[in-house]
């Protein structure tokens, strides 16, 4: 009777279904321990934790956090031969690019720059290959992603939006296992081994030769492009003790882009390359938790510019070394405090070239900074229907002869009552660390700068309100409906409102070249999904709203590059058998904000376009269907392989997604022509084998 | 089964009509403006050409439709002022300008436009400074090119700074006139500094479609570079349009501010400009 009392009560609160059999096994035995006459020795338990992979894809909490089960990802929709969880994750409501080149994801909202991307707690500051078709994330080496819309509440960095977590595997019980990738974009391998009963290593690989086999696709008459990239992984899990475990993250990632326009005689060439590395440390004892960190991560890129001997480049790095420590304990009242503390360095548009004037060196630009957070946060259970979060963080930063303080409180409140599930918080944030450049798409080329005196940290107040509910179909709660509302408002938005030009200016200066402002955003979205069966899948709406203002224009608030507007996504995934799967992924979105060309006309023989108010308008609706199918099958021999035929098609009705609008002269015909810069990703196939054991 | 079907049969409809909603560019009008684009340099006479711009979602229209050929072009030094003259302009496009050999411009003086066609009128105004010698044009081979050479111009910057300048082109031998040359919108800051400027060709939109932007000047070519100082907000909006003409059509690097002009009441440019040229064979 207990036992299925239990039972209902799992399914209900709908625990990974690992967790079932696993408390089930436990909870017999504790049964007989008191039940049973010829034990004298009772023995109290406190508090089961069960741990274990979840079989669905996707788990979404009640308060809109997002797991993703990496293993499942790849089972789940392959583009190019390579499963992302990034790409994933814009499948989710109220994420969203709507460009297929933007470098970045817009979480309600917010800018691409106010979500960070971690590994082991480290930032990786511009996680995307070109295009963002996919990120510098390899999949086949982290055990999963979370994306916490409220950035860790209390115990995350100081960011405006969401954080995004990859988790590498802690699981050191299992065999040696490894895969090995291959594609027509790109191939990879990832091994798994045990040094020890103490040690366990892991790496993975990914190298591309897009060239090779996409070249012809890259490009026409004009145009041509040529991209490589290679990213490297590696993990280091040492069980020092029962209690203590430490983990190492290296990691590396190194694109180069060369686009060439004939008709320019121009070549724009675009490197970029992330270097990180993180040690953890973590006791887990009975009664406490402590996470330590220490970290160092690097990112750098170059836009450079060639026409013939005028050569232009403007490298820009950032370099964060942080630390970062968290002390959680209690049972009915769970508390944490912890501290971060980083040195940032950046040096953004440091500029050179040749073939123009004869200039002199200039002086880098370098913008260094000390930020600092203490944080306690505490989780009050007053009834099992509800729990009370409230948090404070002390932040401060100094930089050169700028420096302040900031108390960012919070709180967030989750009531249960039968199956519905509501969330709402509360808090303020803070962000110290801005990004701005030449590209409205976040393009690698966008430079990072710390806060100044006169470009203010950005702060943010956000109110957000979740809810969740088990839907019912027969005695079965296979649905699972989720609803978002979220309010911010913005303050000390930053913008870069410079040109190319201006910065050959001997004397240019990158913060003059950068307007703060206030803006807001508001929205909401809601998802209907399926995580179990032989057909999963989901569905979900999302409006939004960005508004931003800045004090040196007439304009009062208008859009944001990120304004939402519409986003529609729908996910179908069909197990026909254990064989053989096929996936289905469609996604809308309102066209990009832009800034819509009102008038043309001529000044010495070149067309010349008058703009209207900025992100005043938008691009045609982008929207594509992906479509992907997986095959399985297993070899026996001194290994027992596993190995998956994947084939997929980006965009499989080739709808043509404008990335950017313009106008030209047909000088045959003496008229005006617009022009139209569409996405090359359509009717994009692939196929990929991978084999693993 | 009848209940599935209904949804999946809404979750289409929807799906439809939202991949129909918007597949244009939301596209405000505006009217059409007149375009200045008037020069007058030291010791040369004025020269203008006058369109109007074309509204963006009314823009397939044949280019003479934008011409301005019966306007009133009024120049003044503030002592005199003349009616320039329409002329056919066989050399470049706009192929109609107006122009008058009975004004010539002297540094020191302010020259102002009145430029008018029925109820539209485009003024500006702008002061000439004095010009700056170009002590020396030279030429370096390019690599990998038996035919082109990279152009240099060199002069020393006036004691007065910042100064700024715009660098003109064009070729003798093929007679095309001045136009503004590709990066050739400069600010010196250094008094007396001996500047060394690498020009290229100006860039034009009206090239034939099968001729790729050669930025160098070919082996034995005669050409004429233009120094012509100006005044910052002259040098502002040459600057914006070097920009615009140079990177306005990249993917990667966002260009949509609009051009700041001198001209009220319509776009364009007043170029008042103090210069001095010099002829080369390009060797």
């Amino acid at each position: 009777m207990k036992t299925k009392l239990l039972h209902s009560v799992i399914t209900t609160l709908r625990l990974p279904e690992l967790i079932v059999p696993a408390v089930l096994t436990v909870f017999p035995v504790a049964t007989l321990a008191t039940e049973g006459d010829t034990l004298t020795h009772h023995t109290s338990l406190k508090e089961i934790v069960v741990s274990g992979a979840s079989q669905s894809g996707t788990r979404i909490k009640a308060d809109g956090t997002i797991t993703l089960n990496n293993s499942r990802i790849g089972d789940m929709m392959q583009l190019f031969g390579e499963a992302d969880a990034v790409r994933y994750l814009k499948m989710m409501p109220g994420v969203t690019t709507s460009s297929d080149y933007a470098s970045g994801i817009s979480i309600d909202g917010a800018e691409f720059s106010h979500t960070t991307y971690r590994i082991g707690d480290a930032p990786v500051f511009f996680p995307y290959h070109f295009g963002g078709v996919f990120s510098t994330f390899n999949n086949r080496h982290f055990s999963s992603t979370t994306l916490d819309r409220t950035c860790g509440k209390g115990k995350g960095p100081n960011m405006i939006g969401a954080s995004i977590d990859f988790i590498t595997p802690t699981d050191t019980d299992s065999s040696a296992h490894a895969s090995l990738n291959v594609g027509i974009v790109n191939s990879g391998m990832s091994i798994s081994i045990p040094v020890n009963r103490k040690l366990w290593l892991s790496a993975s690989a990914r190298l591309s030769y897009l060239n090779l086999l996409y070249g012809n696709l890259l490009e026409d008459n004009e145009t041509k492009t040529r991209y490589d990239f290679h990213d490297v992984n590696i993990t280091a899990n040492y069980i020092a003790s029962d209690a203590d475990r430490l983990t190492i993250n290296l990691f590396r990632n190194a694109d180069r882009l060369k686009y060439t326009n004939d008709d320019y005689a121009m070549t724009t060439a675009m490197n970029w390359h992330n270097n990180l590395a993180s040690l953890q440390w973590l006791h887990k004892s009975s009664h406490i938790e402590w996470k330590q960190n220490a970290y160092v991560s690097n990112f750098g890129s170059s836009l450079s510019l060639e026409m013939l001997d005028f050569i232009f480049s403007t490298p820009s790095i950032v370099t964060r070394i942080g630390s970062s420590g968290y002390l959680t304990s209690g049972n009915r009242f769970k508390w944490n405090a912890g501290y971060e503390v980083g040195y940032t360095h950046t040096s953004p548009q440091n500029v050179d070239y040749s073939g123009y004037i004869n200039h002199s060196l200039r002086e880098k630009n370098n913008f260094n900074s000390v930020d600092y957070t203490i944080s306690a946060q505490c989780e009050i259970k007053p009834t099992e229907k509800l729990s009370v979060t409230p948090w404070c963080k002390f932040s401060g930063i100094t930089s050169h002869s700028y420096s302040k303080v900031f108390v960012c409180p919070g709180t967030s409140i989750t009531l249960k009552t039968g199956k519905n599930v509501v969330t709402s918080a509360i808090y303020k944030s803070l962000q110290t660390i801005h990004e701005a450049g030449f590209s409205d798409i976040g393009m690698a080329s966008n430079f990072r700068i710390t806060s100044t005196r006169q470009i203010k940290p950005q702060t943010a107040f956000t109110a957000s309100i979740d809810y969740m509910r088990f839907l019912s179909v027969g005695h079965r709660h296979d649905f699972k409906l989720t609803a978002h509302a979220y309010y911010r408002k913005l303050d000390n938005a930053h913008e870069y409102s410079g040109n190319l030009i201006s910065v050959l200016k001997d004397d240019y200066n990158v913060t003059d070249n950068i307007i703060s402002g206030n803006g807001y955003s508001a929205g909401g979205n809601v998802m209907l999904s399926k995580e179990r069966g032989r057909i999963s899948g989901h569905i979900s709406y999302a409006y939004g709203i960005t508004r931003l203002k800045f004090s040196s224009s007439s304009q009062g608030y208008r859009p944001s590059a990120n304004d939402l507007g519409h986003a529609v996504t729908a996910y179908a995934r069909y197990e026909i058998n254990r064989r053989f799967n096929v996936s289905a992924a469609w996604s809308f979105t309102s066209g990009r904000r832009t800034t819509p060309i009102k008038s043309i006309y001529i000044i010495s023989e070149n067309v010349i376009m008058q703009h209207g108010e900025r992100n005043s308008a938008r691009l045609p609706d982008y929207h594509h269907l992906d479509i992907a199918a997986n095959y399985h099958f297993t070899s026996q021999g001194r290994l027992k392989l596993r190995h998956t035929i994947a084939v997929s098609v980006f965009n499989a009705y080739g709808r043509d997604n404008v990335e950017m609008q313009s106008f030209v002269i047909d000088s045959d015909t003496g008229r005006y022509h617009m022009k139209q810069n569409k996405s090359i990703y359509k009717y994009m196939p692939s196929i990929s084998y991978a084999v693993e054991f | 089964m009848q209940w599935n079907f209904k949804i999946i049969s809404a979750i289409c409809v929807a799906f439809a009509a939202l991949t129909g909603c918007n597949d244009s560019i939301d596209e405000d009008i505006a009217p059409r403006q007149l375009v200045v684009e008037g020069y007058i340099d030291s010791d040369g006479y004025p020269s203008v050409f006058l369109t109007y711009s074309v509204t963006a979602n009314d823009y397939d229209r044949p280019m003479s439709d934008n011409l301005v050929r019966w306007g009133k072009v009024t120049i003044s030094d503030g002592d005199t002022s003349i009616i320039l003259t329409g002329a056919p302009n066989n050399n470049s496009f706009p192929p109609y300008h107006y122009r008058t050999f009975e004004m010539v411009g002297t540094p020191g003086k302010h020259y102002s436009i009145k430029a008018e066609f029925h109820n539209d009128v485009a003024t500006a105004s702008a002061e000439m400074l004095n010009p700056v010698a170009i002590n020396s044009v030279d030429f370096e081979p390019i690599a990998d090119s038996d035919s082109l050479c990279a152009t240099f111009v060199n002069f020393t910057a006036p004691s007065d700074t910042p100064a700024y300048f715009v660098v003109f082109t064009r070729s003798i031998t093929a007679n095309t006139p001045f136009q503004p040359c590709m990066l050739g919108a400069l600010e010196i800051t250094i008094p007396s500094d001996k500047c060394r400027l690498q020009v290229y060709k100006a860039k034009s939109d009206f090239s034939p479609s099968d001729e790729d932007f050669v930025p160098h000047f070919k082996r034995g070519e005669d050409i004429q570079v233009k120094l012509s100082r100006v005044t910052k907000e002259i040098y502002d909006f040459w600057l914006a349009f070097s920009n615009e003409s140079t990177f306005g059509n990249s993917q990667f690097i966002n260009t949509s501010a609009n051009l700041p002009s001198n001209v009220t009441g319509g776009f364009g440019i007043w170029s008042v400009q103090a210069s001095s040229s010099i002829a080369a064979t390009v060797k």
